[in-house]
């Protein structure tokens, strides 16, 4: 197969599914989705590897090419993002499958309904779609209607929990349609000065206007918001703490690598030429306090999916730090590591805390004495995620910090270094914690069981996130293959 | 620009200014609402003047009528749960006041932008008249948004396909209008629900010429549903038909996309000679499908009469 | 300018009469069935001469049938709407003044 059809069935699969999923209705879409995301996963993996191979390449959608037509535009760091969304998502999926089997379970034997659950299928396909129509654009106003694709859909999805639920999902709702409003007058502003939405040609015309500079802050600001970055990330922990546990995983593991990546394009690519050394510094600086904030945050919640989420908000601060460093060699692998380990490791924590609450019926940290001795696959996940995101060896968060750490030392940058080194702690105090409870004496006998595939996913998720401590090299291999920047 | 429509442009801008002002003000919501849609309407006459009639005939179509029906009721909805619609006069306070100057520095800023940009600018537009002959159609709005473009059109459709999937899994209850309709009511609609589907036939089919196109047919077809359910109030609930006229519209674009690839071609490479028809094709099934998710949105709950939930 | 040109115009100038007349009606009288009657006159009446002033300088036939199909049209919606509003005044005038201005 070339280049070309792989990159049409990443595209594609998932929105064919969607529809196919939303036509099919209940009895159907859990079968339809499940298909989807092998086929899926299958295609973003063969796109990486043929990109790995061949070469970064562009495509015109619709045969007219820019600036007229919409250019996508396929490299190493789009393929890695697509490779890692289709990793997970597939994991997510076959979660998903025993997730809402246990819960229809549930639900019969209460003689309850479970509503709209199966529109879960339509719409986390839809958002899959979403995410791979955003790396795969080479477009600014396309990625415009691919962060509304993945937005609306991640809102649906959040709302599919009920409850307390559909508040933070109007938060999001309205934040994500602010940072949508700015990203959009930046973007018209843009094509207002250069007569072009492509990356490519715009980065050839930039120049340091005044209206450049407007329409670079207002896109960075609505990114900003997107990503959830401190001190623009409040919406976040509500949000993916409320949410259905596969949702969570989703939103937290790939959603807000969304707005990180688009920031990776515009800052180290097309607005390069302004020189834009105080903005990389700056989106390092709320990255470090990201990392500070989210982690004394999360070491003070009572609820395990909210630890969970502001452990999000910590790690996020991570891949902001790529931005100061991104002159040292090596930086770039790192922070893509890193992104990549903690997309599998936290959909991983976040299946084991939506397993934690299929067993005990609630996720109060306090009150989950032995939950290793009850669930030992799922302890076993915690942990290892656990392992990675802490940053300790061999994994891939170790990785990923290494190169990081290096970058930052040989740079002579060592307040970076003691932030990147703070910021394992926090996450060492506040993991571990948690675990520390795993190996107490239960204290209830618990006959419900999390169902096999929920445990296994998260487990093997967790295991991906320590196997990637050895893709350092192929990564590294990969983006100078592959030409990103 | 001469004079007396200068004039006219003046009076339409600080309308709009005035009435974006007072609907935002007002604590009464009913008020607030009927002021919105006059907003719309005299925006869609604002695009007018801008020589961007496709653009205010979605405006007027989708922003004062559709929008404001749904407002409309979102306001009914909230009237049934008791007293909510005194909403909080804005006040003025300190926050309020570094928020209102950031916007209007941002709004100079702008303004300023505008007005630096080099006289003649053109944008694409003359890439967009060379590329005509071959996008199938002669209104170059429609070639934009189908042909050239398309691509972001299909994922715009995802969006209102989205939506529908979010009124179904908020769950909403049905809400008949509270009163019997009169004789009245009906007589209307049985007068107008023909040349409304006449309308909207021909809305489509303008679009490839003239201003006009997919949205704003489904918007006129949308408006006659929601007035046959005021009449006569039914149930569009989350059932196997209503979902496949849902989602016709991004499968038959999807599916056209796919199969010009296998055949060879680029993804959405609509060939020159079948490129007309392709598009009118595609933009019937979105028609139809867009003017569904309207008439959900408005009516909004996925159950059926009995409260079961059919899906 | 030729007489139709003429005509055109008078008719035109006496909708917007009708059109003035029934916005001033519109704000200074008392009540809603009262304001009712002027609107409705103004769209009916005015609106009718506009149309008719306007056909006399249709460049076709297929632009004169558009326009006079504008007429009938609104005047049933409006006629329409003015029974609508008029009713649901009546049923709240009936409810006493306790009940909420706006339903339906």
């Amino acid at each position: 197969m070339t280049q070309e059809s792989w990159m049409e069935g990443t595209l594609a699969a998932p929105l064919l599914g969607a529809v196919l999923a939303l036509i099919a209705g209940r009895s159907a879409a859990s079968a339809i989705g499940i298909l989807t995301a092998l086929v899926g996963s299958a295609a973003s993996i063969g796109l990486a590897f043929a990109v790995s191979r061949g070469g970064s390449f562009r495509y015109a959608v619709g045969g007219w090419g820019a600036p007229l037509g919409i250019d996508l535009r396929v490299d190493a760091l789009a393929a890695v993002m697509l490779a890692m969304t289709g990793v997970v998502g597939l994991c997510i999926s076959v979660y998903a499958v025993g997730y809402f089997r246990g819960k229809e379970a549930e639900a019969a034997s209460s003689r309850t309904n479970t509503g709209p659950a199966w529109l879960f299928w339509p719409m986390w396909l839809m958002l899959w779609g979403g995410m791979n129509a955003l790396y795969l654009s080479g477009d600014l106003f396309n990625i415009y209607v691919a962060l509304e694709v993945v937005g609306i859909s991640g809102i649906g999805l959040i709302a599919l929990a009920g409850g307390s639920a559909i508040a933070a999902a109007l938060r999001y709702l309205l934040l994500g349609l602010a940072g949508s409003l700015l990203y959009i007058v930046g973007v018209e502003l843009l094509y207002a000065g250069y007569a072009t939405l492509d990356l490519e040609q715009l980065r050839q015309r930039i120049d340091a206007q005044p209206s450049t500079w407007l329409a670079a802050a207002l896109m960075t600001a609505g990114l900003l918001a997107k990503s959830a970055l401190f001190p623009l990330h409040f919406w976040l922990p509500p949000a993916h703490g409320h949410a259905l546990a596969p949702v969570s995983a989703a939103l937290s593991a790939l959603v807000v690598k969304t707005g990180f990546y688009l920031l990776v394009r515009l800052w180290l690519d097309v607005f390069a030429a302004l020189g834009t050394e105080h903005v990389t510094t700056f989106l390092g600086a709320l990255g470090a306090a990201a990392v500070l904030w989210g982690g004394v945050q999360a070491l003070q919640q009572e609820r395990l999916k909210m630890m969970v989420a502001y452990s999000t908000v910590a790690q996020i601060g991570y891949l902001f730090m790529l931005f100061p460093l991104a002159s040292m060699s090596g930086s770039l692998t790192g922070a893509l590591l890193l992104a990549v380990s903690h997309a599998m490791s936290k959909a991983a924590l976040f299946m084991c805390a939506g397993s934690v609450l299929a067993v005990y019926g609630h996720d109060r940290i306090q009150s989950l004495q032995g939950f290793g001795a009850l669930m030992p696959m799922t302890a076993a996940a915690f942990a290892l995620s656990s392992i990675s995101l802490i940053g300790l060896p061999p994994s891939g968060g170790f990785a990923g910090k290494w190169m990081l750490l290096s970058a930052a030392l040989a740079g002579g940058a060592w307040w970076w270094a003691a932030i990147i080194v703070l910021g394992g702690l926090l996450t060492a105090a506040y993991l571990l914690r948690v675990l520390a409870f795993a190996f107490l004496e239960p204290v209830v006998a618990s006959s419900t069981r999390a169902p096999r595939a929920m445990e296994l996913t998260s487990l093997i998720l967790a295991g991906m996130a320590i196997a990637m401590n050895f893709a350092l090299l192929p990564l590294h291999d990969l983006l100078h293959a592959g030409g990103a920047r | 620009m001469s004079g007396d429509t200068l004039v006219l442009d003046l009076v339409l801008a600080g309308l709009l200014v005035f009435l974006a002002w007072r609907l935002l003000t007002l604590s009464d919501l009913f008020k607030a609402t009927v002021l919105f849609i006059v907003f719309g309407v005299l925006l869609s006459l604002a695009w007018v003047r801008l020589n961007a009639p496709d653009v205010a005939l979605a405006e007027a179509a989708i922003g004062a009528g559709v929008t404001g029906a749904l407002v409309l009721d979102a306001l009914r909805r909230l009237d049934a749960r008791g007293p909510a619609d005194e909403a909080q006069p804005l006040r003025l306070n300190l926050p309020r006041l570094v928020g209102a100057l950031l916007v209007m520095g941002l709004g100079a800023f702008l303004l300023w932008s505008v007005l630096s940009l080099p006289p003649g600018w053109r944008g694409l537009s003359s890439e967009t008249a060379a590329a005509m002959p071959r996008s199938g159609v002669v209104n170059p709005v429609t070639a934009s948004l189908l042909n050239f473009r398309g691509y972001d059109t299909l994922l715009e459709i995802a969006v209102l396909m989205l939506a529908v999937l979010g009124v179904w899994t908020l769950n909403a209850e049905p809400m008949p209008p509270a009163e019997p309709a009169g004789p009245i009511l009906d007589v209307l609609v049985k007068a107008l629900l023909p040349p409304m589907v006449v309308v909207a036939g021909y809305l489509l089919w303008a679009g490839g010429h003239a201003p006009g196109g997919a949205f704003q047919g489904a918007a006129v077809l949308a408006a006659g549903g929601i007035l046959l359910h005021l009449a006569r109030p039914f149930n569009v609930a989350n059932r196997g038909v209503v979902r496949l006229v849902i989602g016709f519209g991004f499968a038959v674009f999807l599916l056209v996309g796919l199969t010009l690839a296998t055949l060879g071609g680029r993804f959405l490479e609509l060939p020159e000679r079948h490129a007309g028809i392709l598009i009118l094709m595609i933009e019937t099934a979105a028609m139809i499908s867009i003017a569904l998710t309207f008439v959900v949105l408005f009516v909004g709950n996925a159950r059926d009469n009995a409260g079961r939930d059919t899906s | 300018m030729g007489p139709s040109e003429w005509l055109s115009m008078v008719m035109v100038s006496v909708g917007v009469f009708f059109f003035i007349a029934g916005s001033v009606g519109l704000i200074r009288l008392p009540d809603v069935l009262t304001r009712l009657h002027a609107l409705t006159k103004a769209d009916n009446v005015g609106l009718g001469f506009i149309v008719l002033g306007l056909s006399l300088q249709a460049g076709s036939l297929l632009e004169l049938m558009k326009l006079l199909l504008l007429w009938p049209l609104a005047l049933l919606a409006s006629s329409c709407a003015c029974y609508l509003v008029a009713e649901a005044t009546l049923l709240q005038s009936r409810r006493g003044p306790g009940a909420r201005r706006h339903v339906r």
